[in-house]
């Protein structure tokens, strides 16, 4: 049980305070996938909560964000740069929470930071390598067989997803370009699920060589642009469908060359 | 043999020998560690009849320990 102090007129923080924590929050929630959407209202909540108005202008690496507060006239103007992180929804749901949290508790604004600093040294409760390990391999063998696969196929893909999704660990480990460790990954992953036509161990070898690369498809930045295109926050919508093409593009690229050396499919 | 073949066996092989060095270096730490599953222990530690002094009260000596 979390112990919170509700917040008192005294308590009431600074434009300043608010805009640079707000400014923090932004970036945190935008980086871990959210859309611009809910960035604005996590945002207008936290801030209407302490009794103050925001601008805020959302740029694909930049948060730019002005507090008023009405009471004093005093504005304050911050731009912070969103950090590159791994997609978390965990994160983006402890971070929607906390604004609900200053909302409905009312909490004060040390407390909030308190609790905000908490959610970001958790990493909103990431799971262990070895599980994300298992998990995206059985999920992308539930999708061998969505497509019709057969129990070989998915012990294929599964095996196949495992070298592909370590590779891909490991690269970003060593700070590898993205584009070059997705491309690497999918690569890694048709070759090896190629193994099933190449070795006539199942019935279904195509559906096994077209899965086996399903977990590198930006599914998030895709769905987050069509949600922006339909708040009208194009400049954000247009660069993460660019970003998202161009990972499916380098997707592609190393799929294609997987199947051109296996001799499968269009070549 | 073909090239197919040949290119799967390679990323295969890699792989395998990946994991492997990996297991191996995982497996080192693990030995090196204090706490390890396979130790040779002190005779105090394998024989210990309720009475004996504990190796923390080592100094802490008293009369019973004269007799």
């Amino acid at each position: 049980m979390i112990s919170t102090t509700s917040m008192t007129f005294d308590d009431r923080p600074s434009a300043r305070q608010v805009c640079v924590f707000l400014a923090r929050y932004g970036t945190a929630l935008l980086g871990c996938g959210a859309t611009c959407i809910r960035l604005e209202k996590n945002i207008d909540r936290i801030a209407a909560s302490w009794g103050m108005k925001t601008s805020i202008t959302i740029m694909p690496r930049h948060l730019h964000i002005t507090v008023t507060d009405p009471g004093s006239d005093d504005l304050f103007t911050a731009i912070d740069e969103v950090s590159p992180a791994a997609v978390s929804f965990s994160l983006n749901t402890r971070l929607s929470r906390l604004s609900w949290e200053v909302a409905d508790c009312h909490l004060n604004y040390d407390n909030t930071v308190e609790r905000f600093d908490d959610i970001i040294a958790n990493c909103g409760g990431r799971l262990s390598r070895g599980g994300e390990l298992l998990l995206v391999a059985a999920a992308n063998a539930s999708f061998c067989r969505l497509f019709g696969g057969d129990a070989v196929a998915m012990a294929v893909v599964a095996v196949a997803t495992l070298a592909g999704y370590y590779l891909k660990i490991l690269m970003l480990e060593h700070h590898i370009d993205v584009r070059v460790v997705v491309m690497a990954s999918a690569f890694v992953s048709a070759v090896l699920a190629a193994g099933d036509a190449l070795f006539g161990i199942g019935s279904t070898p195509g559906v096994a060589l077209a899965t086996s690369v399903l977990y590198l498809v930006p599914g998030v930045p895709l769905l987050n642009s069509f949600s922006d295109i339909l708040y009208r926050h194009y400049i954000c919508a247009f660069s993460r469908l660019v970003d998202a093409t161009v990972t499916v593009a380098c997707l592609s690229i190393g799929m294609c060359g997987g199947m051109l050396l296996m001799n499968q499919g269009m070549f | 043999m073909s090239l197919p073949f040949v290119t799967w066996c390679c990323i295969a092989g890699l792989f395998v020998v990946l994991l492997l060095v990996r297991l191996a270096r995982m497996a080192r730490v693990c030995f090196n560690r204090p706490g390890r599953i396979f130790e040779i222990g002190t005779e105090r530690e394998e024989m210990f009849i309720p009475g004996d002094r504990l190796k923390l009260d080592e100094h802490d000596l008293d009369d019973f320990d004269d007799l």
